[in-house]
């Protein structure tokens, strides 16, 4: 199952996206967090932006992503897991996070050892000692997409390179599932 | 062949960046050294170089070699002599200059580093990465 999502991302990374350069993307990335840390001066709340405005991104990727690609629904938590790390940040990102770190099987860590936002960027002090998740829009991504996925999750940074540690991890708690109507399977 | 000084200079001559490798001499005299190696570099400019300069002056025992980069920044490095062959010696200086130039690059592609032309360098990477360099080729 897991070799699947792999393929599926892989697929979709070279045939089904258009590519745009990097640098762009990550000088644009950190055009926006410096002017949001001009406009707010406070770190909490430019997360807590950054997470809003990753939010908005992650309910359109969760469509645009089905779209693009041949994915099922996913029966449990763990292969929803799979799928956003092996094929949602494959296909956006071009870096295919690990995921660990499960408690209750609804509770997981994705472990992103290349993120390439952090690219160049080296955080300030004052940042770096009020707390700013320089990423922070990744965390809003996920809880967005799986929000469309109709699952309430809570999803936080706990590390981050920028910060020190060696790795960055993004924690993801999915609370409950949000109530739908299921329509008939249709294969 | 040690290096003594790795010097970076902005467009305008005002210096940007000075590392000294040596605990017992003082910055003024590699300050002084980097600053008359900019009258060499404008003399050379005159004609089509490319980015690495070469060897510019030799002081004593020390040699400065220069490097300029598209944006009119300099780099310049002071070692001292060395065994080695010429053209040894010319593609280690080259390679040290690329790699401040990537280091220099890298700087001022970070998002939160606001300064402008004028100011110096203050950037604990690139002192860690130019810490390496010096040792580098002991």
């Amino acid at each position: 199952m897991a070799k699947q999502y792999k393929a599926i991302g892989d697929e979709a990374w070279k045939n089904s996206v258009e590519k745009v350069n990097a640098e762009l993307f990550i000088f644009t990335y950190g055009s926006l967090v410096v002017q949001l840390l001009r406009d707010h001066e406070d770190c909490t709340s430019v997360n807590q932006q950054l997470d809003k405005l990753g939010y908005n991104i992650g309910v359109r990727l969760a469509d645009d992503m089905f779209a693009r690609t041949t994915l099922d629904r996913c029966p449990d938590v763990r292969s929803t897991a799979d799928a956003v790390a092996k094929v949602g940040f494959r296909m956006f990102l071009n870096t295919t996070p690990t995921v660990g770190l499960w408690t209750n099987d609804n509770e997981f860590s994705l472990l992103i050892e290349d993120n390439p936002l952090n690219d160049f960027c080296e955080l300030p002090p004052r940042a770096l000692r009020d707390g700013l998740w320089y990423s922070n829009v990744l965390c809003g991504v996920v809880r967005g997409a799986l929000e469309m996925m109709h699952m309430q999750a809570r999803v936080w940074f706990v590390r981050d390179v920028l910060r020190g540690d060696d790795t960055s991890e993004i924690r993801v708690r999915v609370e409950r599932m949000l109530d739908e109507e299921v329509p008939a399977a249709d294969e | 062949m040690k290096i003594h000084c790795i010097a970076i200079l902005g467009r305008h001559g005002n210096p940007i960046y000075l590392r000294n490798y040596d605990a017992h001499e003082d910055d003024v005299k590699y300050h002084y050294m980097a600053h008359t190696s900019l009258d060499i570099i404008d003399a050379r400019l005159a004609q089509p170089t490319s980015s690495y300069l070469g060897h510019l002056q030799t002081v004593g025992d020390l040699s400065v070699y220069g490097y300029i980069t598209n944006t009119n920044i300099k780099i310049m490095v002071v070692s001292s002599a060395s065994n080695e062959s010429p053209s040894v010696r010319s593609s280690q200086m080259r390679h040290v200059c690329e790699c401040v130039h990537a280091a220099y690059v890298a700087l001022v592609c970070n998002p939160f580093n606001e300064r402008r032309e004028e100011d110096r360098v203050q950037s604990e990477r690139f002192d860690m990465v130019v810490e390496k360099l010096g040792q580098l080729t002991e």
